[in-house]
């Protein structure tokens, strides 16, 4: 059979028939699929949405860690430095409240003992000849000073810088606390010294002359080693502020 | 066999169709094939940030209680370290440490006191409540060694001289009432020393220097009685 150019044309016009009828026929089947799938929204759509809505929320999280770490590396920082001030101060302290009588001490020393007279007070005499009396105990623990004593104790009472030596009718009193002899004076620092200015003629000249004419008892020994209890009452500040 | 006239257009048409449904096809699968791989990893990836989301936020929980901890040990610290600093500078007024100011009373003295003179004053105003005092503008603290050369008197070895100003800060009238009652300390040294003049003013504000005497521990040593403390 001979093909004319009637037949290529027929042919070729069935061709594109064929061919748009096959386009339209899976067009037409694509859309009705997609059609039923877009029911349920579209699935890629929908993933994207959850993965961006996931990604933000990580990011977020990931900034949010990033900030909680850096304040706790500033936090621990802090405490750190914190720590190391509180060392610093707990040594500060512990020099205040050595300085301030507040914490027991020990070391080489003398004790002062003095009392009334054991004599028997002749009548008409003048008692006050016969007692201790609270200018004794502070001249005692004034010229202890002076000999450079370091820490110092009436009758386990230890002196501060706020403590008078008082009496009240006859009564001494320390630290507001009752006192009554024997007294024993209890100081901390080079016995030798102490002893030499305790000895020292010159020194206590009025005690020393009861001591000798009314049996009042002044007695000084040394001690290796003594222990002073800390001061045990309070400081009342209320009036002196630091600075001008 | 004689084929009908109608057979090669049909056929034609049917394998045209066909092609046509192809090359569709094969034009669809091109786009369409990754979405849909694509759904699955997705999947995947949804549940992994999911998983890794909720690590994180486990992580920030935890964090967070570390960092409510620190501050609260920052704070608890923080606290212990203004009581050590109240503690500190309150014992530094008491050890002549630290510059004070406040009200008191001011004693002028004119003519010649002794050391016991001097030292009976400061016990009187110590008696009183005196949170700080000064003989001459020298702190007098607990070691002060208040003593003679035999002509001036020594505070700490400097020697001061008349007339002498002892300042004490405190409660005004209390200080006042101490050493101005009928039988104090005043009036006994006005009879003892008829030559000297005393007086007591009551001040609004004294400033008192620092003790240029701290105490050196030579001799003392803290007791090692730390053994109540866990």
């Amino acid at each position: 059979m001979r093909w004319g150019v009637k037949d290529i044309g027929r042919l070729l016009s069935l061709l594109l028939v064929g061919l748009s009828f096959g386009l339209l026929l899976s067009l037409g089947w694509q859309t009705a699929a997609q059609g039923k799938a877009g029911a349920t929204g579209s699935p890629s759509g929908q993933f994207l949405l959850s993965v961006q809505r996931l990604e933000a929320e990580q990011q977020i999280l990931k900034e949010t860690l990033a900030a909680l770490r850096q304040e706790l590396a500033q936090r621990q920082q802090a405490i750190t430095s914190q720590s190391e001030r509180l060392q610093v101060l707990e040594i500060e302290l512990a020099r205040q409240q050595l300085l301030a009588s507040l914490t027991p001490v020990q070391g080489p020393g003398v004790i002062v003992t003095l009392d009334d007279s054991a004599a028997q007070i002749p009548p008409g005499a003048d008692a006050n000849l016969y007692l201790i009396h609270e200018y004794d105990l502070r001249d005692v623990v004034n010229l202890l000073w002076i000999a450079g004593s370091e820490a110092i104790a009436i009758n386990s009472e230890r002196l501060t810088s706020f403590s008078s030596i008082y009496c009240v009718g006859s009564t001494v009193m320390v630290n507001d606390t009752r006192l009554s002899p024997p007294y024993l004076i209890q100081a901390i620092g080079n016995p030798r010294v102490q002893q030499d200015y305790l000895r020292n003629p010159s020194h206590l000249k009025e005690l020393k002359e009861r001591q000798r004419l009314y049996g009042v008892r002044f007695e000084v020994r040394d001690v290796a080693d003594l222990t002073l209890p800390a001061y045990s009452g309070s400081f009342f500040i209320r009036h002196a502020r630091p600075g001008d | 066999m004689a084929t009908p006239k109608w057979a090669a257009p049909v056929s034609l048409t049917l394998v045209c169709g066909f092609l046509g449904l192809l090359l569709v096809a094969q034009l669809q699968t091109q786009p369409s094939a990754r979405p849909r791989v694509r759904n699955e990893e997705w999947d995947y990836v949804v549940a992994g940030l999911i998983e890794s989301n909720g690590r994180l936020r486990d992580e920030v929980a935890a964090l967070e209680e570390q960092l409510a901890a620190l501050q609260e040990a920052e704070g608890g610290g923080g606290a212990v370290l203004q009581t050590l600093v109240d503690e500190v500078n309150r014992l530094r007024i008491v050890n002549g440490l630290v510059e004070i100011s406040g009200p008191g009373v001011e004693v002028m003295v004119t003519g010649t006191l002794s050391v016991v003179d001097l030292h009976d004053l400061i016990n009187e105003v110590r008696n009183a409540g005196a949170e700080g005092l000064a003989v001459s503008g020298h702190r007098i603290v607990a070691w002060s060694a208040i003593s003679t050369d035999g002509q001036n008197i020594l505070i700490d070895g400097r020697p001061v001289s008349p007339p002498y100003s002892l300042q004490a800060i405190g409660a005004p009238d209390t200080l006042e009432a101490a050493l101005t009652r009928p039988g104090g300390l005043v009036s006994l040294l006005a009879k003892a020393h008829p030559e000297i003049s005393i007086t007591v003013t009551r001040r609004e504000k004294i400033t008192l220097p620092v003790c240029t005497q701290p105490l050196q521990f030579a001799y003392a040593r803290p007791v090692q009685a730390d053994t109540k403390r866990p």
